[in-house]
């Protein structure tokens, strides 16, 4: 009776091990594909009053160019402000938020004017050479219909 | 029994009146700048208003009459419509023996957008950019002594003042703004 009702468990068990294996295998590359369905949350600053534009960023080659320009740049050795964004009325900067927590992105990034602002677990300061990374953003703001040329001669104004 | 319940009401009219309170708020600005959900979530009517309801605020959606254009006028009634107090004609906001409304002012960029800047306990005036930190300062980096002569950027349009009954607590005041 014993050995027959080990025999039954078993298969049991085992059975219970797959669907487990099986419902992992399933969840996990979901929850990935989830998270990169969700994307970069870009945020362009010019706004006051009215919301800011924004757009999503999901392609996975625009992730890999974001990791690139901010693994290529340099540390800024001094910078004595808390942050670069500045608290003035008109174009002040683009904030990258990566709430999906995209690997190899850190949790936000800001740019503005030649700065790149990190924030993982410190925060740093890198330098945007020939502003190449803002720039890329607001291509991409153009491309997607967050902002239109009217905001665009604004940002290039800095009003 | 006639008596417990007329101190119960008396309580209760006096916790009433003390919420409805309105008081100077200092200048404070950490409590905006937390670089999370207060900071980017609350704007400049937000700020005005000293109310944090982390859905950046637009004059008059509360009131279900949003501003319909980006001019002085369109944008300064809707804000009315949310209850802020148009200024009366002495250039004072409303003032009791303990209680005091506290000024706002109302700029707009023509067409593009607008901004509110507060009145500060010390006199002073400070504003919070959209998702940028509050500060103290304008766009040449002068502390402001008066929203009309501070450098505004293209916010070149002053509308005018209002009375908002705020609290001396960051973030808690008592207009109805959504």
């Amino acid at each position: 009776m014993t050995i027959f009702s080990q025999r039954m468990r078993t298969p049991r068990i085992s059975m219970a091990i797959l669907a487990l294996v099986a419902a992992i295998c399933w969840v996990v590359p979901s929850m990935a594909q989830d998270a990169e369905k969700a994307g970069l949350q870009v945020t362009i600053m010019m706004f006051s009053g009215r919301p800011d534009p924004s757009y999503t960023i999901t392609e996975k080659t625009l992730f890999e160019k974001v990791k690139g320009s901010i693994s290529a740049a340099k540390e800024r050795a001094r910078f004595d402000k808390k942050t670069i964004i500045p608290s003035i009325l008109g174009y002040r900067g683009i904030r990258v938020e990566n709430k999906a927590k995209i690997q190899g992105i850190p949790a936000a990034v800001a740019v503005y004017r030649g700065t790149i602002e990190v924030r993982n677990e410190r925060k740093k300061f890198l330098i945007d050479e020939s502003g190449a990374f803002e720039s890329f953003l607001i291509n991409q703001a153009l491309k997607k219909g967050a902002i239109d040329e009217k905001m665009l001669n604004r940002i290039k104004g800095g009003r | 029994m006639i008596a417990k319940s007329a101190t119960m009401g008396i309580l209760l009219f006096t916790v009433t009146a003390l919420g409805a309170c309105c008081k100077l708020p200092p200048y404070s600005s950490s409590y905006w700048n937390d670089g999370g959900t207060i900071q980017y979530n609350n704007n400049c009517y937000n700020y005005g208003n000293n109310k944090r309801t982390d859905t950046f605020a637009q004059p008059g959606r509360a009131a279900g009459a949003m501003y319909t254009s980006l001019t002085c006028s369109s944008v300064y009634n809707a804000a009315v419509a949310d209850g802020i107090e148009v200024l009366p004609a002495s250039g004072q906001c409303p003032k009791g023996t303990s209680s005091e409304q506290d000024k706002v002012a109302l700029v707009v960029a023509p067409g593009w957008d607008y901004h509110w800047y507060r009145q500060d306990d010390n006199g002073m005036w400070s504003h919070k950019p959209g998702g940028t930190q509050a500060t103290n300062l304008d766009n040449s980096g002068n502390p402001i002594s008066s929203p009309e002569t501070a450098n505004r950027g293209g916010y070149t349009d002053f509308c005018g003042y209002l009375c908002s009954c705020s609290d001396d607590d960051q973030g808690a005041g008592h207009e109805t703004i959504n």
